[in-house]
C-alpha cells in the first residue's frame, strides 16, 4: 500500500459532511447514502458489506454538529401593532363618547335607549375578532368578552355624571393600550420561549412582565383620563385655579381609583383571552359587570364605589392568575 | 375469518377499489375485513367494508385530564417512555412504557388531555435533560419541549382510540390485525396483540421509517426534537418489527432494511406490489422519425435529468436524429428551468422536449418512445419501473435501490452519476432493433409475473391461513390452554364468522 493511496470512506466524509454532522444517528445517514445515489457496490469499495456498516462507521468518524438554527423570531411590528392598536382605541372610544354625548346632552327618557344602543355598538366593537395571530377563543367566548366590556364602560358613563363619563371614555380608549400591551407580552414570550433553556428559567425571566405591562397600562389609562378632563375643565366654566389642580379634582379619589380597578381588570382578562384561558377571562369580566350593576342598582351604592368593590375584587382574582398563566410557556404558543 | 385492515389516509382512498387495500378486500370476499383509519375525514364511506376513523393531526380532541390522584401513574408511564426515547440503556423500556400508557389512557380517557398539558411538558423536559440522556448536539430548549411535546402527542393518539375491547367492531374480536403502513397505524395492533392476543402482519411499500428519516431532514426543527422523534419512531419500528407475525415489504431492497431493524428475516416475506396495469396491451410499434427517447419521473435533483441530459448530448453526437421526451412535473421550485438551462447549454435544447404530466396516464408516455431511460440517484419504489417494463419498451435504469431486482436481465444498468455508461448504454440498445425488441419483451413478462394483482390475493390468502393456525385460538375466551393448531385450517373460512367465537369442541 502506498501512501498516496486516499481513503475511500475519508473522500465521503467530505462529500456528505453536512448530513453526518446533523445526522440523528446511523441510519439517517444510510438512508442519506442511499438517496445520494450510493449503493452497495460504493459500499465494497469502502470495504463493508453493505451501506448500512458504511453509514456506522461515518457515524462515528464525524463528529455531531448541528447547524445553529436561527430562532425562527417573527418581525418585530411594532408600527403595525400600534396602528392596530390606534385603530382598535377608536373603535372602542367612539361608541363610549357618543354615549357620553348623549347622556350629557339628551332627556333622561332617551338616555336608556341609548345606553342599549352604544353598549351593543362597543360590544359588538370589543367582540369582533382582531385577525391577529393570537388564539381568541370561540364566538361564545368573544360574545361574552364584547358583553363583559360593554357592561363595565356603560356603568360609569351613564352613572358616574360628567366626570365619571369622560374617566369612562378613557377606559374605552385605553382598550387600545391593552391591545398593544397584549401584543407585546406575546412578543416577549415568544421570544423568551426560545432565549431561554429550562421552564424555571422561563418563568424566572417572564416575572417581571406583567407588573411592568400593568404599570404602563394604568399610567397610559390615567394620562387618558386626564387629558379627558383636561379638555372638559378647558371648555366649561371654570370656578379659578390651576387648569391642571381643576381637571384632576373635577373626579374624585373613589371615581379615579374605580378607573384604575376597571383598567387593571381589562389588562388581565384580555391577557388570558389571547393565551387561551378565555372562560376565567370572560367568567370574570361578566361577574364584574353584574356585580357593578347590581349594587348600583339594587344595593344603591355610589357608581364609583360598586365600580371599586366589582372591578377592583375581580382584578385581584385575575391578575395574579395571568401572572400565573404567562410563566407558563404552553401559554405562548401560536 | 374477521380481518381489521389498520392504515393511514382518507377513506375515500382505501376504499376505493383501484388502491391496495380495495383490491385486497376484493380479491378475498370469504374474509370479513373491517377498515381502522387513521387520518380520515375524506368524504363519505359509501364503500362495502364498515370503516372506523381516528383523526390523527390537527387539534387535539377536547376531552379532560386525569384526575389527580392518576396523573402520578401517567407521569410514570410517560417518563419511563421519555426516558426510553433518550437513554441508549433504557430503550428495553419503550414497549412496556407504550403499553402502560395505552392501558391509563383506556381506563379513564384522558391520555390526549394529558400528553398536552403542563406536567406532561414538566415530566418531559425533565426527563429529556436528565444526565445520561443522548442530547451531545444540543440541549433541548423550552421551545423544543413544547414541540415535541404536540409532536408526541399526535403520535400517540393511535393508544386512546376507542377501538379496543371485545364488543362488536373492536379489535379484540378480530382474528388478525394487517397492518398497512407503519408508523403510528402500527400502534393499535401492538396495543390489541398485547390485550387481546390478535397477530397482525404489517405490510410496507415504501418503509415508514425511511420516509420519516428523508422528511425530518428538511424539517423546521431543531436538532433535539429532530433526534427525539427520530428515535420514537425507530423504536416504534423495532418493537413493531419485533411483534408482526410476519412481515411483507414490498422489494427486497425494503427486506434489507427490515432485517436493520430488527426484523427476524424467517418472518419476512416479499410481496411485491400488484399493479392492474398487467393487464394493460403492450405498446404498440415504435415512433416514425429516429430513435426517441422517454425519461419519466418528478422534476427534481433526487431523479437526476441532468444525468439524463448529460448523457443525451453524448448520444445525440453520435446519433444526430435521437430526440429525448421527458415527462413529468417540476418537484422542486425552479428546477425545469435548471433543466432547460443544462439543455441549453449542452446545445441539445432543439431535440429535447419537456412533456410535463403525461394526459391519458402512463401508457402514452411509455408508446411515445423506443427506449425508456431511468435516471435516478434512488429508487425506493418499484411502481414506476414495473410500469414501464409492462409497456414492451427496453429499459435501461441507473443500478439504485429496487432497480437491479425489478429490472434484473432484462434491462440495462449502469452505475448512477455516470453519463458516459448511461451513454454507452442507450446507444448500444438503440443501435440493435432486434436486441431492444427481445429486452423489451423480456421485461414484459417479467413484470407480468411479478407485479400481477392475484399473486398478491393468493399470497395473502396464504398468509393470512398460516398466521391463524399457528396462532393460538380465542386467546381471550379459552383461558386455561391455548393449544396451536386447534383449528384445522378450514374452520377459518368455512363462512361468515359469529359475532362470538365459541370455544366448543370441534
Amino acid at each position: 500500500m502506498t501512501g498516496r493511496e486516499v481513503d475511500p470512506v475519508r473522500e465521503l466524509m467530505e462529500r456528505h459532511r453536512t448530513s453526518c454532522e446533523q445526522a440523528v444517528d446511523a441510519l439517517e445517514i444510510a438512508a442519506a447514502l442511499e438517496d445520494a445515489g450510493l449503493g452497495p457496490a460504493e459500499a465494497a469499495r469502502c470495504r463493508h458489506a453493505d451501506v448500512f456498516s458504511l453509514a456506522e462507521e461515518l457515524y462515528a468518524r464525524v463528529p455531531r454538529r448541528p447547524p445553529t438554527a436561527p430562532v425562527p423570531v417573527p418581525p418585530v411590528r411594532w408600527q403595525q401593532r400600534s396602528w392596530q392598536a390606534l385603530r382598535s382605541a377608536v373603535r372602542h372610544g367612539l361608541p363610549a363618547a357618543a354615549l357620553a354625548g348623549g347622556v350629557a346632552v339628551l332627556p333622561p327618557v332617551a338616555r336608556g335607549p341609548l345606553a342599549v344602543l352604544c353598549g351593543g355598538w362597543l360590544a359588538w366593537a370589543a367582540a369582533r375578532p382582531d385577525g391577529a395571530s393570537a388564539p381568541d377563543g370561540t364566538v361564545l367566548h368573544r360574545a361574552g368578552y364584547g358583553a363583559g366590556v360593554a357592561l363595565l364602560v356603560v356603568l360609569p358613563v351613564t352613572t358616574g355624571g360628567p366626570a365619571g363619563a369622560v374617566l369612562g371614555v378613557a377606559v374605552a380608549t385605553a382598550v387600545g393600550a391593552v391591545e398593544w400591551t397584549t401584543g407585546w407580552l406575546r412578543q416577549v414570550g415568544w421570544g423568551h420561549l426560545g432565549a431561554a433553556r429550562t421552564m424555571a428559567d422561563f418563568r424566572a425571566r417572564m416575572w417581571p412582565a406583567l407588573p411592568v405591562a400593568s404599570a404602563l397600562h394604568l399610567l397610559a389609562t390615567a394620562g387618558l383620563g386626564l387629558t379627558g378632563l383636561l379638555l372638559l375643565t378647558a371648555v366649561g366654566p371654570r370656578p379659578g385655579g390651576g387648569l391642571l389642580y381643576e381637571a384632576v379634582h373635577r373626579a374624585t379619589g373613589p371615581q379615579w381609583a374605580g378607573q384604575a380597578a376597571l383598567a387593571l381588570l381589562l389588562l388581565p382578562a384580555t391577557v388570558l383571552l389571547r393565551c387561551g384561558r378565555a372562560t376565567p377571562a370572560v367568567a370574570g369580566l361578566l361577574a364584574a359587570g353584574t356585580a357593578g350593576l347590581l349594587l348600583t342598582a339594587a344595593a344603591r351604592y355610589r357608581p364609583e364605589t360598586a365600580q371599586l368593590l366589582a372591578c377592583g375584587s375581580a382584578a385581584a382574582l385575575l391578575l395574579p392568575y395571568a401572572w400565573l398563566v404567562l410563566g407558563r410557556p404552553g401559554a405562548h404558543r401560536r | 375469518m374477521r380481518i381489521a385492515l389498520l392504515t393511514e389516509g382518507a377513506s375515500s382512498y382505501a376504499q376505493r377499489a383501484d388502491s391496495w387495500c380495495g383490491r385486497l378486500i376484493e380479491g378475498l370476499p370469504e374474509h370479513e375485513f373491517r377498515l381502522y383509519l387513521l387520518g380520515g375525514g375524506g368524504g363519505p364511506d359509501e364503500g362495502p367494508v364498515p370503516v372506523a376513523e381516528l383523526p390523527l393531526w390537527g387539534r387535539r380532541p377536547k376531552g379532560r385530564g386525569p384526575a389527580l390522584h392518576r396523573r402520578r401513574s401517567y407521569q410514570q408511564a410517560y417518563r419511563a417512555l421519555i426516558r426510553s426515547l433518550v437513554i441508549p440503556g433504557e430503550r428495553e423500556s419503550f414497549g412496556p412504557a407504550l403499553h402502560r400508557l395505552a392501558a391509563l389512557g383506556r381506563e379513564d380517557g384522558a391520555l390526549p388531555a394529558f400528553l398536552a398539558s403542563g406536567p406532561a411538558q414538566r415530566v418531559l423536559e425533565q426527563a429529556w435533560r436528565s444526565p445520561g440522556a443522548e442530547t451531545a448536539a444540543g440541549q433541548p430548549q423550552v421551545r423544543d419541549v413544547l414541540v415535541a411535546a404536540d409532536l408526541l402527542e399526535q403520535c400517540l393518539r393511535p393508544l386512546s382510540a376507542p377501538w379496543y375491547g371485545t364488543g362488536p367492531g373492536g379489535l379484540g374480536s378480530a382474528d388478525l390485525c394487517h397492518v398497512v403502513g407503519g408508523g403510528p397505524a402500527a400502534l393499535p395492533a401492538l396495543v390489541a396483540k398485547q390485550l387481546h392476543g390478535v397477530p397482525f402482519v404489517i405490510t410496507e411499500h415504501g418503509l415508514h421509517l425511511r420516509e420519516q428519516y428523508r422528511s425530518y431532514r428538511t424539517a423546521p426543527y431543531r436538532w433535539p426534537v429532530r433526534a427525539l422523534l427520530i428515535g420514537f419512531f425507530r423504536l416504534l419500528t423495532e418493537e413493531t418489527y419485533r411483534q408482526a407475525a410476519v412481515l411483507t415489504p414490498g422489494s427486497g431492497y425494503d427486506r434489507h432494511w427490515q432485517e436493520r431493524c430488527g426484523a427476524d428475516p424467517a418472518r419476512i416475506r416479499v410481496v411485491h406490489e400488484g399493479t392492474p396495469a398487467v393487464a394493460r396491451a403492450a405498446a404498440g410499434p415504435e415512433p416514425e422519425g429516429g430513435p426517441v427517447l422517454v425519461w419519466a419521473g418528478a422534476l427534481e435533483p433526487g431523479r437526476d435529468p441532468a444525468l439524463m441530459l448529460h448523457a443525451f448530448a453524448r448520444i445525440r453526437a453520435e446519433q444526430p436524429a435521437a430526440r429525448l421526451r421527458m415527462y413529468g412535473e417540476e418537484g422542486a421550485p425552479g428546477f425545469l428551468a435548471h433543466c432547460r438551462e443544462i439543455a441549453e447549454r449542452l446545445g441539445v435544447d432543439a431535440a429535447v422536449s419537456f412533456e410535463g404530466r403525461p394526459e391519458s396516464g402512463p401508457a402514452e408516455v411509455w408508446a411515445a418512445g423506443s427506449l425508456v431511460v431511468f435516471s435516478a440517484l434512488a429508487q425506493r419504489s418499484p411502481r414506476l419501473l414495473a410500469d414501464a417494463m409492462l409497456s414492451g419498451r427496453a429499459v435501461v435504469a441507473t443500478e439504485v435501490g429496487v432497480a437491479r431486482e425489478v429490472v434484473g436481465p432484462t434491462g440495462l444498468l449502469v452505475p448512477p452519476r455516470d453519463p458516459a455508461a448511461l451513454a454507452t448504454a442507450c446507444l448500444a440498445l438503440l443501435g440493435d432493433e432486434e436486441r431492444r425488441a427481445r429486452l423489451g419483451l423480456a421485461g414484459r413478462l417479467r413484470a407480468q409475473e411479478r407485479f400481477a394483482v392475484e399473486p398478491v390475493v393468493t399470497a395473502f390468502r396464504e398468509i393470512y391461513l398460516e398466521l391463524v393456525s399457528r396462532w393460538p385460538a380465542f386467546p381471550t375466551v379459552a383461558k386455561a390452554a391455548a393449544r396451536p393448531f386447534a383449528r384445522p385450517a378450514e374452520y377459518w373460512v368455512a363462512g361468515p364468522a359469529t359475532a362470538e367465537p365459541v370455544a366448543e369442541a370441534v
